[in-house]
C-alpha cells in the first residue's frame, strides 16, 4: 500500500512542478496577490481631495480651512463657489466630501455662539465617506476646543481612544496576515479540485482505476500533495510577511502552523468532494468558484461575522476559513494562548473529517 | 472529362521551427464526381493538405485553386464551395442533433425558405431524422460522423473534404458512410477522403499516397495494387506456431511485410525475391505456401519500405499461479442501466496464450462488457474473473494480474517517459531494486532509450503506443486487456504494435482486445461477436467467415462475416444500414 501511495504522491508533485509554466503559475500569482492586497486593497483614508464652500469671509473660517490643508488624510482642498459646483464635483467623483461653512461662521464664533458646519458626503462610498466624515469632525472639534481656550466654558468630557492589539491602527497589520490562510486556500482548492477532473478528461483516471490502487489510496494520494503544496505556500507567505513587511507574529508560529495543517486538510477535503461530483474541468472550476466566494464572504474576511444575521452565523461556523482567520489574527496581533486556538481548531477538524469521509465515499461510488 | 475541381501546383508548406516541410513540392489535380483518397501514415501531412485546400492555412510556396478560386486570394469564395469535416468535427455535444444543424445552418447562412428542404434532405440522407432530439454527445461514433457530414453538406458543396471520417466507426456505419459518399459523387460532388485504413483506398478512384510530406504515389489505386502481383503469399498449416513463423519471417531480408490473417500468415516478398521456401519458414513442420491476389495495403507497405524488422526482446515465460483456472472468464455478465440491458448474460472463457477479440457495432455492449472485465463497471449480475480471482470481490489482487491499455493515449503527457514508467511501476506495487529493474527492462525491450527523458505528450505516435504498452506490461501481468489499441493508427505502427503483442503471447500472456478494425480481428485466435447486448457468436475468424460462405460470396472477408452475422441477429440494424 505504501509503495503505491508514494508513487501516486510523487507523480502528483511531479505533474505540478515539472512544467516550468506550471511552476511559475504556482508561485508567482500568490506572491503577486499578496503584494496587491497589501498595497492596493487598503481601507484607510489618506490622500483624498475634499471640497470646501466658504461663504464666510472671516478669519476663523480661513484658520479652519488651513487646518484641513495640514491634515495628512487630505491631499488637496478644492474651493467651490456654490452648491451647484460642489454637486458637480461630487457627481464626477472628484471629491468624496464637501465642507460648507456658513456666512456667519466667524461672527457667531466671535460672539461665543456655536455655529454649525455642513458636510456633504458621497453616499456611494459609504465606508470611506464615513471615515472622511470622522476626520473632518475631529478637525472641527479640535478647532473649536482650541478656540475656546481661555474662554470660560465647562469642559465637555473628552473621549480618548486607543486601539489594543494594533496600537497604530495600521490597516495593513490587521489585513495582511489573513492572506496566509486565504491565498493558499484558493491555490489548494484549484490544484486538488481540478486534478481529478483533468485525469478524467485525459483518460488517465481509468488507468488508475484498473491498477491495484484502492479508492481510498487515490483519495489520500490526491490529498497529500495538495496539503504539501498548500503548507509550503503558507510558509512562504509567512516569511515574506515577517521579513518583507515587517509584520511580526506576537504569538507562536508553531501553533499557527498546527492550525494551518488542520485547516488545509479541511480545505483539501472540500476540494476533493467537489472533484468527486464533477466530470470535467469546467464543472470543477464552477464548483470551486461557487464554494470559494461564499466561503470568503462568510469568513469575516471583510466584515465581521458578529454583524451577520443570526441565520447566517451557523453557516459561518462550519466554514473552516472563519476559524482560521480568528486564529491568524489571534496569533499575529495578540498572542492568543493555545487553549483558545484549540477552540477554533476542533470545528475545522470536524469539517476535515466530514469532507474527507464524504470525498472517499463519493469516490467509491464513482468507481463502481 | 470536365475541368478539375482543385488544381495544386508546386505546393510547399513549412511550419515555424520545422526543419522538413510538412508538404513538399506537391502538384496534383482533384476531379469532380469521384472520391480521391488521401492515404498515409500518421504525421504524413494529410490533415495539413486538407487544411491548405480548405483555405485554412496559407501555402508557403505554390498555389491551390479550388473551383477556379485561389485559396490565398479569395478564401471566402473557396469556403462557399467546399464542405470540410475535420477529424474531430466541432459538434456541440450538449446540443441536440437538430440544434447542431440549426447552428451550422445559421453560421453558413442557410436561412429562410431554403432551410426546411435542406434539413429534410440531409436528415433523410443521413438517416438521422429519428434522432433529431438526441444530444449529439449521446450519439454513437458512426452517427456523430453522419451528423458531421450533414453539417458539412448544408450548403451543397461542390467539394467535400473528409478528414479521417471512419476513425472509431464500426464496419456497418463505415459502409453507410461510403454509401452516402457514393451517392454524393453521383451528383457530381468531388470528395477527398483521408484515411489510415487502406482497404478504403481501394474504394477510391484516385489516391494520393503521402509520406513525410512527399507524394509517393498518385493515381489509380488498382494500378498500384497490380504492381504487387506475384509477390503476396499465404502460408498455412503452421497451427499454433504461426506467430513464431511470422516473427521469424519478417526478420528475413526478402520479406517486406507480414501479417496474421486468421489461420494463415500473409507475407509480401521484396520485388526481386523469389517465392519463399516453406521449409525455411517453418523448419520441422509442413506448411503450404500459396500465392494470393494482392491488395492495396501490400503495395502501400512496400512503398514505404516495408515493416520494421525489430521485435520485442523480452525473455522468459510469465508465471501462472492459479493452475486450472482460465486466465480470463466472464460468467453470465449482465449490466442494466435503468430498464436498458447493455450486456445480457455474456459468458466466455479465454485460454492461456490466446488472443481473444471482442467485436460488435457501436453501442452493442462491447465496451460495457470490456469495462466489466477490467473492473471499471460493476456488473448487475454475473462474475468477471482474471486468473480465477473475481474482479469485484478481490479487486486489488485481480487487477494486479492484468495489464490495461486504453483506447486513447492515457499516460501523463507532462511527465517524462521514465517518470511515467516509474509511476506505473509504483502503482503496481514495485519498489526499490525491483522497480528499477522493471523500468530498465521495458525501456530496453521497447527501445524507448532515445526518448526516455522527453515528455510523453510530445512523442511521435509510434512511441506513444510503445510507451503505453510498456506501462501496461511493466508488472509482467499474465493477462493483457487492449481497448481498440490501434484505432486511427497507420499500418506500419499497427504492424509494429502487433509484433509486440505476438511476442508477448509467445511468452504465455493472454490477450483480450476490443476492436472495430477487421485487420486487428484477424490477429485473434477467437473472436466474440456482441450485438444488442448479447454474445451472438464465439469462434475463430476463419470459422466465422466459413459460416457465411455462399455461392454468391465464395470468399467472404471477416468484415462480410461481421456484417452478415449482425444483420442475421438484428434485422432492424440491417434495415437501418440498407
Amino acid at each position: 500500500m505504501w509503495t503505491r501511495l508514494i508513487a501516486l504522491i510523487m507523480k502528483e508533485l511531479l505533474t505540478a512542478f515539472r512544467d516550468p509554466k506550471a511552476r511559475v503559475a504556482l508561485i508567482v500569482p500568490p506572491i503577486l496577490q499578496l503584494f496587491l492586497f497589501a498595497f492596493a486593497a487598503t481601507m484607510e483614508v489618506s490622500n483624498v481631495p475634499i471640497g470646501v464652500i466658504n461663504d464666510d469671509w472671516g478669519a476663523a473660517s480661513v484658520q479652519l480651512i488651513s487646518r484641513f490643508e495640514r491634515a495628512s488624510a487630505f491631499s488637496e482642498i478644492r474651493h467651490y463657489a456654490g452648491l451647484r459646483q460642489a454637486r458637480a464635483a461630487i457627481d464626477a467623483q472628484q471629491v468624496m466630501a464637501v465642507v460648507r461653512i456658513g456666512q456667519d461662521f466667524s461672527r457667531a464664533l466671535a460672539a461665543g455662539e456655536n455655529p454649525s458646519i455642513e458636510v456633504l458626503l458621497d453616499g456611494r462610498k459609504s465606508n470611506s465617506a464615513q471615515l472622511v466624515n470622522n476626520y473632518i469632525g475631529l478637525i472641527v472639534n479640535q478647532f473649536s476646543s482650541d478656540r475656546r481656550l481661555g474662554v470660560e466654558v465647562a469642559a465637555a468630557s473628552q473621549v480618548i481612544d486607543r486601539s489594543w492589539y494594533n496600537a497604530n491602527r495600521d490597516y495593513r497589520e490587521a489585513m495582511v496576515p489573513i492572506l496566509i490562510a486565504t491565498l493558499p486556500m484558493a491555490l489548494v482548492m484549484m490544484i486538488v479540485g481540478m486534478s481529478v477532473a483533468r485525469e478524467q478528461e485525459l483518460g488517465t483516471f481509468e488507468q488508475l482505476l484498473v491498477s491495484p490502487l484502492q479508492p481510498i489510496e487515490i483519495v489520500v494520494g490526491k490529498a497529500v500533495p495538495g496539503l504539501i503544496i498548500g503548507l509550503a505556500q503558507c510558509a512562504i507567505m509567512t516569511v515574506i510577511i515577517q521579513f518583507g513587511f515587517g509584520i511580526h507574529a506576537t504569538g507562536s508560529l508553531a501553533v499557527l502552523f498546527a492550525a494551518l495543517t488542520v485547516f488545509m486538510i479541511a480545505i483539501t477535503g472540500v476540494a476533493l468532494f467537489i472533484s468527486s461530483l464533477v466530470s470535467n474541468q469546467q464543472q470543477a472550476m464552477m464548483g470551486i468558484m461557487v464554494t470559494m466566494m461564499p466561503a470568503m464572504l462568510l469568513s469575516g474576511f471583510s466584515s465581521p461575522v458578529q454583524n451577520m444575521p443570526d441565520w447566517l452565523q451557523p453557516l459561518a461556523g462550519i466554514n473552516p476559513l472563519t476559524h482560521m482567520l480568528v486564529i491568524v489574527r489571534g496569533v499575529f496581533l495578540r498572542d492568543t494562548p493555545f487553549i483558545l486556538v484549540a477552540e477554533q481548531i476542533w470545528p475545522m477538524a470536524a469539517v476535515a473529517v466530514v469532507t474527507m469521509t464524504a470525498a472517499a465515499w463519493m469516490f467509491r461510488r464513482k468507481v463502481e | 472529362m470536365s475541368a478539375p475541381l482543385v488544381e495544386i501546383s508546386g505546393l510547399q508548406k513549412r511550419f515555424d521551427g520545422g526543419t522538413e516541410p510538412a508538404i513538399a513540392r506537391l502538384s496534383t489535380v482533384i476531379q469532380p464526381g469521384q472520391v480521391t483518397g488521401l492515404v498515409g501514415p500518421d504525421g504524413a501531412g494529410k490533415t495539413t493538405l486538407m487544411r491548405l485546400i480548405a483555405g485554412l492555412l496559407a501555402p508557403s510556396e505554390g498555389s491551390i485553386t479550388v473551383c477556379g478560386f485561389d485559396t490565398l486570394d479569395n478564401p471566402a469564395a473557396v469556403h462557399d464551395v467546399i464542405g470540410y469535416m475535420p477529424q474531430r468535427f466541432g459538434l456541440y455535444e450538449d446540443l441536440t442533433v437538430l440544434e447542431n444543424l440549426v447552428l451550422y445552418a445559421d453560421l453558413k447562412g442557410v436561412v429562410g425558405p431554403a432551410r426546411a428542404p435542406t434539413f429534410e434532405r440531409l436528415l433523410a440522407f443521413t438517416d438521422l431524422a429519428r434522432f433529431t432530439d438526441r444530444l449529439a454527445g449521446k450519439l454513437s461514433g458512426g452517427m456523430k460522423q453522419k451528423l458531421g457530414l450533414a453539417c458539412a453538406m448544408l450548403k451543397s458543396p461542390r467539394l467535400l473534404l473528409l478528414d479521417e471520417p471512419s476513425v472509431g466507426v464500426d464496419p456497418i456505419s463505415r459502409r453507410e458512410l461510403w454509401r452516402m459518399v457514393y451517392q454524393l459523387i453521383g451528383e457530381g460532388v468531388g470528395v477527398v477522403w483521408s484515411t489510415a485504413y487502406l482497404d478504403e483506398a481501394e474504394n477510391c478512384a484516385d489516391v494520393i499516397v503521402l509520406n513525410e510530406g512527399k507524394v509517393l504515389y498518385s493515381g489509380d489505386p488498382h494500378a498500384l495494387t497490380a504492381t504487387m502481383a506475384g509477390r503476396v503469399f499465404h502460408v498455412r498449416g503452421a497451427g499454433p506456431e504461426r506467430r513464431d513463423l511470422l516473427a521469424r519471417a519478417i526478420k528475413r531480408p526478402e520479406i517486406v511485410d507480414g501479417v496474421m490473417q486468421g489461420e494463415a500468415v500473409r507475407l509480401v516478398v521484396a520485388e526481386t525475391a523469389s517465392v519463399p521456401e516453406a521449409a525455411e519458414l517453418a523448419p520441422g513442420r509442413t506448411v503450404s505456401v500459396a500465392p494470393i491476389p494482392p491488395r492495396f495495403e501490400d503495395a502501400f507497405v512496400a512503398l514505404l519500405g516495408g515493416q520494421s524488422k525489430r521485435t520485442l526482446s523480452l525473455d522468459g515465460h510469465v508465471s501462472d499461479n492459479h493452475d486450472g483456472a482460465p486466465p480470463v472468464e466472464a460468467k453470465a455478465l449482465t449490466r442494466r442501466f435503468g430498464d436498458f440491458t447493455a450486456a445480457d448474460q455474456i459468458s466466455f472463457e479465454i485460454r492461456r496464450g490466446e488472443i481473444f477479440g471482442l467485436l460488435g457495432p457501436n453501442g452493442a455492449g462491447k465496451s460495457t462488457t470490456f469495462k466489466m472485465m477490467c473492473g471499471l463497471l460493476r456488473p448487475t449480475s454475473g462474475a468477471a474473473r482474471v486468473d480465477g480471482l473475481d474482479l469485484y470481490s478481490a479487486p486489488a489482487a485481480a487487477r494486479a494480474r492484468l495489464g490495461y491499455m486504453a483506447q486513447k493515449f492515457s499516460l501523463y503527457g507532462d511527465l517524462s517517459v521514465r517518470q511515467n514508467l516509474e509511476f506505473f511501476a509504483g502503482a503496481y506495487g514495485l519498489w526499490g531494486a525491483k522497480k528499477r529493474a522493471a523500468v530498465e527492462r521495458v525501456i530496453a525491450a521497447f527501445d524507448l532509450d532515445a526518448h526516455v527523458n522527453d515528455n510523453a505528450g510530445g512523442l511521435p505516435l509510434g512511441f506513444k503506443q510503445r510507451l503505453a504498452l510498456a506501462a501496461a506490461v511493466m508488472h509482467e501481468p499474465p493477462v493483457l486487456f487492449l481497448d481498440e489499441p490501434t484505432s486511427g493508427v497507420d499500418p506500419l505502427t499497427r504492424r509494429e504494435f502487433w509484433s509486440f503483442i505476438n511476442a508477448m503471447v509467445g511468452r504465455g500472456v493472454t490477450v483480450m482486445v476490443t476492436t472495430h478494425f477487421m485487420d486487428e480481428a484477424e490477429y485473434c485466435d477467437r473472436v466474440a461477436l456482441i450485438s444488442r447486448g448479447k454474445c451472438i457468436a464465439i469462434d475463430a475468424p476463419e470459422a466465422l467467415q466459413a459460416s457465411i460462405r455462399t455461392e454468391a460470396l465464395p470468399n467472404p472477408t471477416l468484415e462480410d462475416a461481421f456484417v452478415a452475422l449482425i444483420e442475421a441477429q438484428d434485422p432492424e440494424t440491417a434495415k437501418a444500414a440498407a
